[in-house]
């Protein structure tokens, strides 16, 4: 009893170094990836190690396993009891659409949902393989040795410092390889009295020895490194070249006055809404185009005095049928920003967070910024809180960032039939604002967008086949990171439109509001965020909404007398979300695009791959990104998994030959024994071809009782074998349990 | 778990083997085969030097199963008569009347069978491989069963007329009875000391329960696997660079029989592998001769039957 207690200790503490060893490899995740938080992973690393030292029962403890990840996940990302069986439904809906993204590798589009989900269920299976080889079978140097290299590859190749992990791997590591070699040591010597206390003194040594070593190690004195540190050396290189830019980060940003440039993926969550219909979340319009990017002209804020009472009257478009749309949005902690966005065009504000901030409006590019309520006191009621200095914008108030807000707004229908009938009579302020070109704007622009539109007859029509341009036909790609920087001469529209093809929602849309200017048609750049992902239903199917920076997007107003301003989206592989009311006869509607998107038809097979799979669901500005650290960690796991299964090859095996074992019927005795016999060859020793079963049975080093099963199976074989018999019912039964019984007990 | 019986031996050869063991101390290989070459209908050639034991085998093994003895002593100068029998010619009835020989007994002994000429020893060969004996131009069926157990001194013995190989191969098995160990010699002093010890032995069968015995060996299945690992064998045998002379395929069918035999002593009804592995050396040990210059290289047949042995695939399935 007292041994046996003292081999479960051992185990307990074998599973404790796995664990820390695990953790090793969870921890770089916190510091290259967006992970905030690793303690459900060790919660589930722990989990499967404790369940797999307490239960005998591998099927129990799987059983356990899967359901300890799905409540994990559930009481991660749903409020709502785990017998509401509601959440199910929302996970099946996010698994459904995240794995064809799991296919495509586009990792960030995914939900979180589904990628927890997925990397639990993949943490526990690893969890429970390691331990199954590590502490049951007793093979821990090769995960020792890989967690060394990918500590070592992480610390060379991506900016993470691993020299801690590293030693305390060494630590961890020789300690389970010790704990290991004691228990071996004990299955060895079963029968000798053995003392708990032996037990645990044989494990000091090698504490002392290992700890010895590791501080001999560290305090010794180290050479310089022989080489420099690759990281900065590659990052050198590359600003080196000089043709690629610093990388900027996708994400709701203030200022576009420098357009272009390749951007990476950020998957933070900006906010989450429940809204009745999916919209763009409009945030800012800007008017005056560079050739480089977007300014804003004089801007005069005033004060809305009662926020909550205030009804936005004055319209950006009317003369349409809208839809009302209730939208409260819930900002994350790290990512609250300063500005009302709302879906179509505001009505009221309902209630915001924190209450005591004061809202303030530029009734020119309908745009809603929050201030502290002390500024507005104190300021001029005039209030013009920003003023534009040497090309940047200075603030005399401060920004207060909303944590939450609810409001009521309208999403346009268009009309085909009113805006074709629109006309130009275009107001002097309009035509001065909104059709305002740089004069340095090539030439070749104007001409192409008056070859695009020349059959065109109406604004509208010039609106659609401009769209069409860009959207259509695979004249341009879709791209975030292959893309290039203007020069210091060169138009920004020019350089998308003529020469690289390519880019993302901010150099679509631009295009689109300057080739719309260059024929007349009055149009502003409008930036927000995409309507983003639906992750459920409220109970009053409302729909909830999660908007990450990565969905942050830009698009285009164009200006239509008597009816305003009316959204259109000029970026390929989006998709408007704007209803279109087709109510013209058919012969007359313009070569439509929207909202159909199934006629994109881009030349790249990863655009393509998006479209279909985006359907009609829209998507922020994305593209595929991963980070080198999680590309280093997936390579490791992959790495590891393979290390694991070809080092477990034989355990594969034998699970394997068991399982076509008891897949076999109860008659087919004899296909059974041969499983076993092959089972034995692969594991222990092959037979010879000389060899007979008996003289192989006996050569075998088996213990006494089960050479005496193995040498009574194999009599009965010989019987079906040699001696064409059939095996009566009784017999078999019992010679299919010995089969079994000493399949299980078969180790390498 | 209670392991069902599998592997027993035949009871009544059990009998027959204890029967024997109690006057041939620590001799049971021999002693089984012997026995399978008696269930085999085949005959057994014993190669030994004198005095361990060759005629208390063969006595008391005619003696446990209640058949008549013969033995029949090899000399230069006996004649095929002596062995086969004669016809003399009967005054009182005026016709020629046949005296069986020694041969005529359902075990014999013949001992020193080289010692005497060739002309006697095919006599007596014929008799083992037809069952029968011809004189005077009238056949004579010997008595069922009928099992000569026939000694030679090894070869180098001075004197000695050495069987040609045609006459080897109609014994089924050359068995060596061999020293025995220092505690069997023991028992044996210990036991025999100032008695005969074949009179202990009482017959545990009567002729005619042999006689189905043997019958029922013919029934024991021999599967193609087998047959196939027999014929291989022989196979190698013959395309062996150090053999002169391989296994007839008298020798396979030898082999098989055996095979069959030893089966129904261990209790199966069909043949396995390892009875045949088990009978190799020595149904094939007198059929094979080596080439002069292996046997200069020291090669033995033994060594180079097991060498086979090791090099055949053994049929599975």
């Amino acid at each position: 009893m007292k041994t046996w207690r003292s081999t479960k200790a051992m185990e307990w503490l074998a599973a404790l170094f796995l664990f820390l060893l695990i953790r090793e490899w969870l921890l770089p995740l916190a510091a290259l990836t967006d992970t905030a938080d690793l303690s459900p992973f060790y919660l589930v690393t722990a989990g499967v190690l404790l369940l797999d030292l307490l239960l005998k029962r591998r099927v129990l403890a799987a059983v356990l396993k899967l359901a300890g990840v799905i409540w994990l996940v559930h009481a991660s990302f749903f409020q709502d009891s785990i017998l509401h069986l509601q959440w199910i439904k929302q996970t099946y809906i996010h698994l459904k659409q995240d794995i064809p993204l799991a296919l495509g590798q586009n990792w960030l589009e995914m939900s979180l949902v589904s990628r927890n989900l997925l990397f639990d269920l993949l943490l526990a299976a690893l969890a429970s393989l390691l331990f199954y080889l590590v502490v049951e079978q007793r093979q821990g140097l090769w995960f020792v040795f890989l967690t060394e290299v990918y500590l070592a590859t992480l610390d060379t190749f991506v900016p993470y410092e691993a020299s801690g992990g590293i030693i305390r791997t060494l630590i961890f590591g020789f300690l389970l390889l010790a704990v290991n070699h004691l228990l071996a040591m004990e299955r060895l010597t079963t029968g000798r009295a053995k003392s708990r206390f032996a037990l645990w003194k044989s494990l000091f040594v090698p504490m002392v020895i290992i700890l010895f070593s590791v501080g001999v190690a560290y305090a010794a004195p180290k050479h310089a490194p022989s080489w420099p540190d690759p990281v900065a050396f590659l990052q050198g290189k590359q600003s080196a070249g000089g043709s690629t830019a610093v990388m900027k980060k996708v994400g709701y940003d203030d200022d576009d006055e420098n357009l272009g440039g390749p951007f990476a993926q950020d998957d933070r969550m900006v906010f989450r809404a429940i809204v009745g219909d999916k919209f763009y979340w409009r945030g800012d319009s800007k008017d005056i185009y560079t050739g480089k990017g977007w300014e804003k002209s004089d801007v005069v804020y005033e004060a809305i005095a009662e926020p909550r009472t205030h009804k936005w009257e004055e319209e950006m478009f009317k003369g349409l049928d809208t839809e009302k749309v209730t939208a409260s949005l819930n900002f994350s902690e790290l990512e609250k920003l300063p500005l009302i966005f709302y879906p179509g065009q505001l009505r009221q504000i309902l209630a915001y967070t924190p209450s005591n901030a004061a809202i303030v409006y530029d009734r020119k590019s309908n745009h809603l910024e929050t201030i502290r309520g002390e500024d507005l006191l104190r300021g001029s009621r005039l209030a013009d809180p920003k003023r534009r200095a040497s090309g940047t914008q200075e603030l005399h108030v401060s920004p207060v960032n909303l944590v939450s807000y609810k409001l009521v707004a309208e999403a346009p229908v268009i009309s085909v039939k009113k805006l074709t009938e629109a006309g130009t009579n275009y107001s002097e302020e309009i035509r001065r604002s909104y059709l305002q070109l740089p004069n340095e704007l090539p030439a070749r622009v104007k001409e192409l967008a008056e070859t695009i539109t020349k059959d065109a007859k109406t604004p509208y029509d010039k609106v659609r086949a401009i769209e069409s341009y860009l959207r259509t036909g695979g004249r341009f790609r879709y791209e975030t990171k292959d893309v290039p920087t203007p020069g210091p001469d060169q138009d920004f529209v020019d350089q998308f439109l003529f020469e690289s093809h390519r880019g993302y929602c901010d150099h679509f849309s631009t295009a689109m509001t300057v080739m719309l200017r260059s024929v007349g048609v009055p149009a502003r750049w409008v930036k927000g965020f995409a309507p983003g992902t639906e992750i459920g239903e409220t109970e009053d199917h409302q729909k909830i909404i999660e908007v990450r920076s990565k969905d942050a997007h830009s698009w285009v107003e164009v200006y239509f007398p008597q009816y305003g301003w009316i959204p259109f989206e000029a970026t390929t592989s989006f998709v408007s979300p704007v209803r279109v009311n087709y109510d013209l006869p058919i012969e007359t509607q313009p070569d439509s695009v929207l909202p159909v998107a199934q006629q994109d038809k881009p030349k790249d097979q990863k655009d393509r791959t998006r479209n279909e799979r985006e359907g009609d669901k829209e998507s922020g500005s994305a593209g595929i990104h991963l980070s080198k650290g999680m590309l280093a960690a997936a390579g490791g796991i992959i790495a590891a998994v393979l290390l694991a299964a070809w080092i477990s090859r034989r355990y594969l095996l034998i699970w394997w030959l068991k399982r076509q074992m008891s897949a076999y019927q109860e008659d087919h005795f004899h296909k059974k024994y041969e499983k076993l016999l092959y089972m034995c060859e692969r594991i222990l020793f092959p037979r010879k071809p000389a060899e007979t079963l008996r003289e192989y049975v006996q050569r075998l080093s088996l213990s006494g009782d089960k050479r005496q099963d193995l040498l009574y199976l194999t009599k009965l074989y010989e019987k079906v074998c040699y001696g064409y018999k059939e095996i009566g019912a009784k017999a078999r039964e019992t010679a299919n349990k010995i089969v079994e019984r000493l399949a299980s007990q078969l180790k390498p | 778990m209670s392991v069902m019986k599998l592997d027993q031996p035949h009871q009544a050869i059990e009998n027959l083997i204890q029967n024997i063991e109690k006057v041939l101390i620590g001799k049971r290989k021999v002693i089984e085969l012997s026995i399978v070459a008696l269930l085999a209908k085949g005959h057994v050639l014993l190669e030994d030097v004198p005095g361990v034991g060759k005629t208390m085998l063969v006595r008391s093994l005619a003696r446990s199963i209640g058949g008549d003895f013969k033995r029949l002593q090899f000399t230069p100068d006996l004649l095929p008569t002596d062995v086969t029998g004669v016809s003399i010619y009967n005054q009182r009835s005026m016709e020629f009347e046949f005296r069986p020989g020694p041969i005529f007994a359902n075990v014999i002994l013949a001992d020193e069978i080289n010692r005497t000429s060739p002309k006697t020893q095919s006599a007596l060969l014929e008799a083992m491989e037809e069952h029968s004996v011809t004189v005077d131009g009238v056949t004579h069926r010997l008595s069922e069963p009928f099992f000569v157990m026939a000694t030679q001194n090894p070869l180098e013995y001075e004197g000695t007329f050495p069987l040609p190989e045609a006459q080897l191969d109609r014994f089924l098995l050359q068995l060596q009875l061999g020293y025995p160990t220092e505690n069997e010699e023991m028992q044996i002093l210990t036991r025999f000391i100032g008695q005969q010890p074949i009179d202990k032995v009482e017959p545990v069968l009567t002729v005619e329960e042999v006689r189905a015995l043997q019958r029922e060996v013919d029934s024991i299945k021999v599967s193609e696997g087998v047959k196939e690992y027999i014929v291989r064998l022989c196979h190698k045998t013959r395309s062996h660079p150090s053999v002169y002379l391989g296994v007839s395929p008298r020798g396979a069918l030898a082999l098989c029989r055996a095979s069959q035999a030893l089966a129904f002593l261990r209790g199966r009804d069909f043949v396995i592998p390892d009875d045949v592995k088990e009978l190799v050396p020595v149904t094939f040990r007198h059929r094979i001769i080596l080439k002069p210059e292996a046997r200069l290289e020291g090669a033995t047949v033994d060594r180079l039957l097991s060498g086979v042995l090791q090099e055949t695939r053994v049929p599975i399935g």
